[in-house]
């Protein structure tokens, strides 16, 4: 890793980057529901699934919709693809914030 | 120098908001620890309340029993006093785990239901012994005394012990087999005094488990220093 190693720019912004956190906080193989996340991270539920769906496009999350009567729950994990992401970032920002 | 500037100059996520390398170091710092003290129930907080609980109960019957001669156990009054700790403890791990888990859905709830089965089993299977041991003759000294208040530490501590050898949990595994040697030296102090060792044991042995969580709740590896970089090469 060296300083020009470029930070992923899918985790490198505010929402993304808490997102992918709050998730890795989980372990591997759990899932969180769309509001529980949303209120974790306070954000809009339109802002939250924007991120979601371009982090899901990545292969970074998976998401799971299942349907209870009328209502509808959706619940996100990280993917074995996003931890490993989250991990070269955070080696990323290590070695740039170290300047090795 | 040369790394604060690339750390400066690191480019933009495209459409996004710009964020400073440090700024998405701390980001992260604060991110992580708020997951961590919201999505887990092992909360240090919970095993200095335990630590009291437990200090309490034991404490309570202790000095109920300790001038007994020969040993009768404990008073109806302490009795009922143990049972109101015990529910509001009950209650209050409960109330944290459910706020902690909720909307969590996975493999780990499932383990966790399915490492409640042995524990269940062991603290029923342990009063139903302790009627039978009463139905045998056992006088109050052993049925009240010494097989009460050690044999769940036994148990539990085993079964701990078991679960954290097969998930490789080594604090754990230490927790529970301190339980277990814990409970079999109190075993000697007789049945008054074991209630009186097992209270400060069993709160020391929680208070250190607090500190465990305390030090494993700590922003780990993951998130980076937001030190300056500088500082790193003078």
């Amino acid at each position: 890793m060296t300083i020009g190693d470029p930070l992923d720019p899918l985790i490198h912004a505010p929402a993304r980057l808490r997102i992918v956190v709050t998730l890795a906080a989980l372990p591997a193989g759990d899932s969180l529901s769309f509001t529980r996340l949303q209120s974790l991270l306070d954000l809009t539920p339109g802002n939250l699934i924007t991120h979601l769906r371009r982090l899901e496009d990545a292969g970074y999350l998976s998401s799971e919709k299942t349907a209870n009567g009328t209502a509808s729950h959706t619940s996100v994990a990280l993917t074995e693809q996003g931890r490993a992401a989250l991990s070269t970032y955070t080696a990323a920002l290590h070695a740039l914030l170290d300047g090795t | 120098m040369n790394a604060q500037r690339n750390a400066d100059e690191t480019t933009p996520s495209n459409g996004d908001e710009w964020l400073d390398p440090r700024e998405a170091a701390g980001l992260m710092e604060r991110t992580q620890r708020q997951a961590q003290r919201q999505l887990t129930s092992d909360r240090p907080v919970l095993s200095v309340f335990s630590a009291l609980v437990v200090l309490a109960i034991y404490g309570a019957i202790w000095s109920s029993s300790r001038d007994h001669h020969p040993y009768t156990g404990p008073s109806l009054n302490v009795v009922g006093l143990v049972y109101i700790l015990v529910a509001v403890a009950a209650l209050a791990s409960v109330s944290v785990y459910l706020r902690a888990t909720a909307g969590v859905s996975g493999r780990s709830r499932r383990q966790a239901r399915t490492t409640a089965i042995p524990f269940v089993i062991a603290v029923v299977g342990v009063y139903v012994f302790d009627g039978a041991l009463k139905y045998d003759g056992f006088g109050p000294a052993i049925v009240y005394g010494v097989f009460d208040a050690a044999a769940p530490w036994l148990v539990v501590g085993a079964v701990l012990a078991g679960h954290a050898a097969a998930k490789q949990d080594w604090w754990k595994l230490t927790g529970g087999c301190a339980m277990i040697v814990v409970a079999a030296g109190a075993a000697f102090a007789g049945p008054a005094n074991v209630w009186g060792v097992l209270a400060v044991c069993g709160c020391l042995l929680l208070l250190a488990q607090g500190a465990v969580r305390f030090r494993s709740g700590r922003p780990g590896s993951m998130a980076p220093s937001t030190a300056t970089p500088t500082a790193h090469h003078q």
